[in-house]
């Protein structure tokens, strides 16, 4: 009796365990194909990267800049326009004027 | 059948039978069937202590595929793909601006064969595709061949295009194409691939294996090279000039931020330019470059005592060495002192002053500098200097070197060598890659105090005529110019010229070096139609130090006081020349 019980049991663990195993082995295919999904993604938004770089350094090339700065009118600075820290004169910041004080405009405690 | 126990046949013969032990002392086993058993069980053992370590062996490989190397084991399609797909990797600059990239583009064929109406077809494609004629299209289309190119590396925008026409006869290849977003701003240092995307000329060709699984990043500035390229531009058009080539070096590392040669070409389309254009003049070119040699000259004679800055040679009369006779292209025709001697580049001072050394110490000295050897750069294009190689020099040839003529140099080996000469006396072989030097070491080849000695003098030779306009002036430029004539055939033509202006700045810490040479400049009327360097190469130098200084963050230069001995030496000219304000 105690033999065909213990029997059983190992039975229905094995078929357990196999029923486990099958899922969880499902779960995995399932995640394996969303993270290929997610390589692909990611490799598709890497080239578009890279070409995007490419784009970038054609839209940034020295001499389109210089084109357009010339259009815009900005123009080389100047010697004149450079000075040391020490030479910047410190502007007086404003202060806003204080209003006096006035006895009459506090209200008392109810 | 059962037989009985006690039958007997002649085959059959009953044994005794041995009744089973009951309990230990009564167990019984005759030799033989010990030693069986002996043998038996060892080999039992063996068996199990070699599943036992196979399954060790197992077991061990999967703790160190699982856990230890999980990473390397997961397989290649888990694995992130990305970059390391590039079947070759990006060149950029110094600041990470790409200067050479992998695209993806398509090859598109077709089957002549199946067009049953090539003018129509011809006609549709031309419209969609770019840089291919209607005319070209229909001759291939109207071939008889099974197998025609209509356009090899078409864009994306292209293939849609061309797609949606829905011809059943063409065919794509999906191929990767080098491309050159900053197109020919630097073509001669880039080079360029064949049809296989292997490298055949420059970085691309130096740095293949590197470039298949790397990037690479260069020594170079995109912003600076263009602003080289646009001042040696302006200057090429302003003097009516053959070409130039133009270089600025970081003057303590070696490194180069640009290095430029004009006329150039677009490396996407190479074919079909002439020898000049695909020349790389600052790695490749070999040439005399007269005046500027005075500088290794005076580095030389001041480095080996033969003179003092403040001694007097003689310059009042032209130097006659056998049947030749030595002129000074800015006679002043009095005692120099020796600042005065570069100052005024005089030819006769320079020469006197080197066969007072003699060749041996100049020979020495030049050695130093590697003028004498191809520079160990990184490019397949680099040019070996042309010098007499023979144990002893005469006097006339010591006296050329002197002033810069009977020894070609690269312009290349000429910035190392004036960097060398100004930064405090360390020689740097230059380098395109970025950090390149950074571990080598650095080898003294001058004195720095002769060094600072002769930056002092490098400014005076740009600044000590308060008549002529310096745009630079305010960062303390020092230079050396240079005219030599050019050789046409066997002789030297006068009316041809090279000219160089080489400039540090600031004088007083310098950080970086520039060269600019004119091949063949003409006189116009702003330079009362002389044609030497100081007029055109030194000229186009000092503009362009002037807008690239602020981008360098090289600051202003407003108390710089030259010393005595300079001082003495521009006023004596000043007097003398009749130029004082």
């Amino acid at each position: 009796m105690m033999k065909w019980m213990v029997n059983c049991f190992l039975l229905v663990l094995a078929i357990s365990i196999g029923i486990a195993l099958f899922l969880m082995k499902q779960r995995v295919v399932e995640y394996e194909k969303e993270l290929n999904e997610l390589n692909n993604r990611i490799l598709m938004d890497r080239r578009e990267i890279h070409t995007l770089k490419a784009d970038w350094a054609v839209l940034t090339e020295p001499s389109r800049l210089r084109r357009l700065l010339a259009e815009s009118g900005v123009q080389q600075i100047k010697v004149q326009q450079i000075v040391s820290p020490v030479e910047v004169a410190l502007k007086p910041v404003p202060v806003p004027p204080v209003k006096p004080f006035d006895l009459n405009e506090i209200e008392e405690a109810p | 059948m059962r037989r009985s126990k006690n039958q007997t046949t002649p085959f059959y013969q009953p044994c005794r039978e041995i009744p089973l032990p009951k309990r230990e002392k009564d167990r019984y086993v005759d030799a033989t069937t010990q030693r069986v058993l002996k043998v038996a069980n060892r080999r039992i053992c063996m068996a199990c202590a070699f599943f036992i370590v196979l399954l060790c062996v197992i077991l061990g490989r999967l703790f160190c595929l699982t856990v230890l190397d999980y990473k390397s084991s997961t397989p290649r399609s888990l694995r992130l793909g990305g970059e390391e797909n590039l079947s070759r990797y990006n060149i950029v600059d110094r600041n990470g601006t790409v200067l050479a990239t992998t695209l993806t583009s398509w090859d598109i064929s077709v089957n002549p064969t199946k067009v049953k109406n090539p003018e129509e077809v011809a006609h549709q494609l031309a419209e969609k595709l770019e840089g291919v004629s209607e005319q070209e299209l229909l001759e291939k289309l109207q071939s008889d061949s099974n197998f025609k190119y209509i356009k090899r590396g078409a864009t994306p925008n292209e293939l849609e295009a061309v797609n949606w026409l829905g011809y059943h006869f063409l065919t794509y290849e999906v191929v990767d194409k080098r491309a050159y977003p900053q197109g020919s701003l630097f073509s001669h240092i880039l080079g360029g691939v064949n049809i296989d995307n292997v490298g055949i000329s420059g970085i691309e060709k130096s740095f293949d294996n590197e470039l298949q699984s790397h990037e690479v990043q260069l020594s170079l500035d995109a912003s600076v090279q263009e602003m080289v390229r646009t001042a040696l531009q302006n200057g090429i058009q302003k003097y009516k000039a053959e070409g130039g080539l133009g270089m600025v070096m970081d003057i303590h590392t070696g490194e180069i931020l640009a290095s430029v040669s004009l006329p150039d070409y677009d490396p996407e389309k190479p074919a079909g330019k002439d020898e000049l254009e695909r020349f790389n003049m600052p790695t490749l070119g070999v040439y005399e470059f007269g005046s500027v040699f005075k500088l290794f000259n005076t580095a030389m004679a001041l480095e080996n005592k033969v003179v003092k800055v403040t001694d007097i040679i003689d310059a009042t009369h032209p130097l006659k060495i056998g049947k030749k006779t030595m002129e000074d292209f800015h006679g002043q025709k009095r005692p120099l002192s020796v600042a005065e001697v570069l100052i005024h580049s005089s030819n006769v001072g320079s020469a006197k002053i080197a066969l007072e050394a003699g060749y041996e110490k100049q020979r020495e000295f030049l050695k130093k500098f590697n003028l004498f050897e191809k520079l160990p750069i990184p490019l397949p294009e680099r040019g070996m200097p042309l010098y007499n190689t023979k144990d002893k020099w005469a006097d006339i040839e010591t006296a050329n070197v002197s002033f810069g003529y009977g020894i070609a140099v690269t312009p290349l080996h000429l910035i190392a060598g004036v960097a060398a000469l100004t930064n405090g006396g360390f020689y740097n072989v230059p380098t395109f890659i970025k950090d390149g030097n950074k571990d080598k070491p650095m080898v003294q080849v001058l004195d720095s105090q002769i060094s600072e000695q002769l930056r002092h003098m490098m400014w005076a030779v740009v600044n000590w005529d308060p008549w002529t306009k310096n745009p630079a002036k305010h960062y303390a430029v020092g230079g050396k110019t240079g005219t030599a004539n050019m050789k046409d055939g066997h002789s030297y033509n006068t009316n041809k010229v090279r000219t160089t202006f080489v400039g540090i700045f600031p004088v007083t810490e310098p950080k970086y070096i520039v060269q600019i040479t004119l091949l063949n400049p003409k006189g116009i009327k702003e330079t009362s139609m002389y044609n030497n360097a100081g007029w055109n190469a030194k000229t186009v130098g000092l503009n362009l130090i002037n807008e690239l200084a602020p981008y360098l963050n090289v600051s202003p230069v407003m108390d710089y006081q030259p010393p005595e001995f300079v001082q003495k030496a521009i006023e004596t000219s000043l007097i003398k020349n009749g130029r004082k304000k």
